[in-house]
């Protein structure tokens, strides 16, 4: 499909328009509801004990003191909870086959990373619940820690599941194409070991909820921040043993996400086991520190890439081998990150002959989740890594290897060798316009030449990549075809009030992403009224709102599934509308038009009727509507992309529903004298298709590249050899601000999806490839020195480290 | 039972009288006591920025003062930043601009922008970073806050000259 600058905006009033937020108004004056802000009549505080060793044994847990401190209401440990409940949810058992180890949200005879909560205190505040803390007195047997992942595998190792003989919890192959072969054709096959380090985007809202059982009615009701309330729903009601009706879960404002937040569900379970005991509501708020400790991390994956290439650039055929860091435990959706890339298996490229070997390892880390770019951007940056490095080892350009390697404008939509389904693009054009945006790509090889001549260290570097977008659940499959699934969708609900006002609800959990506001454009839009005439329901409650099998707010996924829904839904009730209208104006359907909160006859917009009747009509005089036509103005939809297929038996699916592509091109100036650099110049080119709201579809590119420039330069857990995390406030773990951040130019470019009602696509997470970017641009500055790239974290000490020991292998002068 | 302190202070004009414990964090005591929630905690360790309020028309971090610090002291929050129902120049700037996403660094930010353009009314963009560079923002990348502030700070200046004032913040 060619490139076009048209946009949806040709057809549309609102949709493609930069509408201000309806979100706005309230955050601005301090009236956002987040779950902290929440206070319930007779509610308790929860604080949680946290384990200061990496692995060790429970000895013994002694209540008694915390218990009998005044304001203390109950007490909790790992033992007891584990005795009410049942372990937590594993992904193995939606295939029904038991998990390969039993999971409680808090400690069970062993701990297995630091801040592992080991026993937890309800008490009438905070500060009385903190205090009781201080009173438990736990013995522990510490054991030896692993927390490198290849250390972790070694026969003899310590285990953290003795159970299972190994830390490797789970391990699979796929091969696509016929890498053999490609591996035998090639001239040369280039291989490194690359590292993907371990961060997390920390939204600056840490994780909480209260939970608020009623014993009259046997109702649980959770208010949290969590991403994914509606996907968890079953698992929680199974952990907590109670049937779904009685458990309903509520999100109000969040305080932003980026996947983290998806593990909330193991603290939910405390509280609502507490709550449960107590019959009032109890609030846990994690403090920061607990979050950068324990929450959940994003995942580190250890490569080995091995790249089949001819001598002219064209590559053959990638062969990986893949460990990920998955920390003390291994929780839903773990291990489905680990085999995550395949949404995005060749990139950009046409390489179909691919061996993917991949491995789940749990250490003594702190477990980890979702995060912004999940699974890809550890793909991302191997792959992107590799370009470069067999470039220039087959002395090609950057660029030129790329444009060698691109998937062609006129092959789209193109099957990769997975079967995913990417939808559309032209990856040439997207480069060719980021490379534009810097200044031109010849005119910074000349000044780099021109500063090398001065002694500067200028780099360039490129990346492209997709951006894969609404996930297709059929991906579980590859970890247990056992698992059928192939929902990627999102459900949606209109309703026209007798005023002849429109609600919407829906399943997603926006977490800043704007969905109000850009819900109420695609309605306005379809029901032929303004925005501001469109109330959005502000997050989510399982009770009332509409969702299905993946509803949720992850993966990109608004654009590719959320705007089906409404659609469906509006489009129900436009067909209602007009066959209402149609009676009573004695018109026909097809002549009729719905516009400014009228429908009318085409060209005679005198003889009409406004919608706040037809609302009257079909909800006060049912009797008066015409045959067939049901009461009331309310419709909802369960959307499921209409290319989200299951997974064959040679591990083949649609993996995501929508396939952006995004380049990134960057120049940076390094001082080899410190490690740090100064960004001259940075662009990044989105292709997502139509989009819906442009100053909100910049805003996710502005933040993406904070994230991943922040987790590229500073942001980092380290862990000593003990497993004690070494950064866990923000004066230690570093979050990029404003002074951090350089000028950025963007650019859009437009292939719109065939496949989805506007032709949006996800855009969210396609800054991913940052750290690549960065990788690249700092080898192309010290080429002079013969630096290779082979981590993601640049930090000033490991650029140092990696300009000293290049220096180290030059004869001393 | 823990000694309790009496505490006096006015907050967004309003004069509030409550007994608080020593150790009371003013950030819990406005967020729980006063029931004011639009000032947030992102970290209760000084270095985020979210839970900024102005104490006598100064930046303070409410997570790292106590309640009984500001004893006979005004306060201002995010509450109290918008003139009734007409939003202040920061604010319509930061919603013009698309300045927030989850929005909660915004009340914090807020402050900040009120304190540096009171001190700095025509800020440069670096001076702007700068001024703002004790927040986190994890969703914007900054890039819109920084013009919402250029914006209101142009504003801002514009009305202080047409009305020969200079803007009361
Ligand atoms: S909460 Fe006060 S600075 Fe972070
Ligand atoms: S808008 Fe979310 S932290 Fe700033």
């Amino acid at each position: 499909m060619a490139i076009s600058e048209v946009d949806v905006r040709a057809h549309a009033k609102w949709i493609g328009t930069p509408v201000k937020r309806k979100e706005d108004p309230r955050l601005i004056t301090g009236q956002g509801c987040y779950v902290d802000d929440v206070k319930l009549p007779g509610m308790f505080h929860c604080a949680l004990l946290r384990s200061p060793h990496a692995h060790a044994r429970i000895k013994r847990v002694d209540l008694s003191k915390a218990k009998a401190y005044p304001g203390v209401a109950l007490t909790l440990t790992g033992e007891e909870l584990a005795q009410a409940t049942n372990s937590l949810p594993s992904v193995f058992s939606l295939g029904n086959k038991p998990a390969p180890f039993a999971d409680y949200p808090m400690a069970v005879g062993k701990v297995r990373y630091v801040g592992e909560p080991v026993a937890a205190v309800v008490a009438a505040d905070r500060y009385i619940a903190e205090d009781a803390l201080d009173l438990i007195e736990v013995e522990y047997d510490p054991l030896p820690a692993v927390t490198d992942v290849e250390e972790a595998i070694k026969p003899g190792a310590p285990l953290l599941f003795e159970e299972m003989g190994t830390n490797v919890t789970w391990h699979g192959t796929y091969s696509y194409g016929d890498p053999d072969k490609a591996f035998a054709e090639a001239d040369r096959i280039i291989k490194r070991r690359l590292y993907f380090h371990r961060y997390s985007s920390t939204p600056l809202e840490t994780f909480g909820g209260i939970a608020h059982f009623e014993r009259a009615t046997g109702m649980l009701t959770i208010r949290s921040n969590h991403q994914i309330p509606a996907m968890i729903h079953p698992f929680m009601a199974y952990c907590l043993r109670i049937p779904g009706n009685k458990l309903r879960m509520v999100i109000g404002d969040i305080g932003g996400g980026f996947g983290i937040k998806c593990a909330v569900y193991a603290n939910l379970m405390i509280i609502g086991h507490l709550s449960m005991r107590l019959g009032r509501p109890v609030k846990w708020i994690e403090d920061r520190r607990e979050h950068l400790l324990a929450s959940a991390h994003g995942t580190e994956r250890t490569g080995y890439v091995e790249v089949a290439v001819k001598n002219d650039g064209t590559i053959l055929g990638v062969k990986m081998k893949t460990y990920d860091n998955d920390g003390g435990y291994m929780r839903f959706p773990e291990p489905v990150g680990v085999i995550l890339w395949s949404h995005v298996v060749q990139s950009c490229y046409r390489f179909r002959n691919i061996l993917m070997d991949c491995h789940a390892v749990v250490t003594n880390k702190c477990p980890v989740t979702p995060n912004r770019g999940y699974g890809r951007m550890q793909h991302q940056f191997f792959l992107e890594r590799m370009m470069n490095i067999i470039g220039r080892e087959l002395k090609i350009d950057p660029v030129e290897i790329r444009l060698k390697n691109f998937i062609r404008p006129d092959e789209f939509p193109y099957e990769a060798t997975n079967g995913s389904l990417y939808d559309s693009g032209d990856y040439p054009a997207t480069l060719q316009k980021a490379l534009e945006l810097i200044g031109g790509y010849e005119h910074w090889r000349e000044e780099q030449k021109k500063s090398r001549a001065e002694g500067r260290y200028l780099g360039i570097g490129v990346v492209t990549i997709m951006d894969s977008g609404a996930s297709n659940l059929g991906e579980m499959s590859m970890i247990d075809p056992d698992i059928r699934s192939s929902t990627a969708g999102e459900a949606a609900a209109i309703r026209i009030d007798a005023t002849g006002s429109v609600t919407v609800a829906l399943g997603t959990v926006p977490q800043g992403q704007s969905h109000e506001t850009v819900s109420a454009q695609i309605v306005a839009d379809e029901l032929g009224l303004s925005p501001d005439e469109v109330t959005v329901l502000t997050g989510f409650d399982s009770a009332t709102h509409p969702y299905c099998g993946s509803s949720g707010t992850y993966a990109s996924r608004y654009a590719g599934t959320a705007t089906g829904a409404l659609k469906g839904a509006a489009q129900k009730l436009r067909d209602r509308i007009f066959k209402i209208a149609a009676h009573f104006l004695e018109a026909r359907f097809e002549d009729l038009e719905l516009s400014g909160g009228r429908v009318f006859v085409r060209g005679v917009p005198q003889k009409g009727m406004a919608l706040r009747d037809i609302a009257a009509i079909s909800l006060y005089n049912p009797a008066a509507l015409p045959a067939g036509v049901e009461p009331g103005l309310e419709a909802s939809c369960n959307y499921n992309y209409p290319k989200a297929n299951q997974m064959d038996e040679k591990f083949r699916a649609n993996y995501a529903s929508t396939y952006a592509n995004v380049a990134h091109a960057i120049v940076v100036e390094l001082d080899v004298e410190t490690g740090q650099f100064k960004i001259l110049k940075y662009s990044v080119v989105h292709d997502a298709g139509n989009l819906i709201n442009p100053k909100v579809a910049d805003g996710q590119i502005h933040g993406g590249f904070a994230h991943s420039l922040g987790a590229t330069l500073y942001e980092e857990f380290v862990y000593n050899e003990d497993g004690q995390l070494l950064t866990s406030t923000f004066m230690d773990y570093l979050c990029p601000k404003a002074t951090e951040i350089p000028q950025m130019e963007i650019g859009h470019l437009c292939s719109p999806s065939p496949f989805t009602p506007y032709g949006t696509k996800g855009m969210g997470e396609g800054s991913g490839p940052i750290p690549a970017l960065i990788g690249n641009a700092v080898e192309d500055a010290l080429t002079p020195l013969g630096v290779e790239v082979l981590g993601s974290n640049l930090s000033p000490q490991n650029i140092m480290a990696m300009i000293w020991k290049a220096k180290g292998r030059e004869p001393a002068k | 039972m823990a000694k309790r302190y009496p505490v006096r202070v006015k907050v967004n004009g309003v004069e509030y009288e409550r007994s608080v414990e020593g150790r009371r964090l003013l950030s819990d005591f406005l967020r729980e006591d006063l029931e004011l929630t639009g000032t947030h905690v992102g970290c209760e360790h000084g270095a985020c920025g979210a839970c900024t309020a102005l104490l006598n028309g100064q930046s303070i971090l409410s997570c790292l003062a106590l309640a009984v610090q500001v004893d006979g002291a005004e306060i201002l929050t995010v509450e109290g930043v918008a003139d009734e129902a007409k939003l202040h120049p920061i604010q319509e700037a930061f919603w013009e601009n698309h300045a927030l996403q989850c929005g909660f660094c915004t009340p914090g930010m807020i402050l900040s922008a009120l304190a540096l353009l009171k001190e700095n009314p025509r800020p440069t963009e670096e001076e702007i970073r700068v001024g703002i560079s004790g927040h986190i923002c994890r969703c914007t990348g900054y890039v819109n806050i920084v013009k919402a502030i250029q914006t209101a700070a142009e504003k801002m200046a514009e009305t202080s000259q047409t009305k020969g004032t200079v803007q009361n913040v």
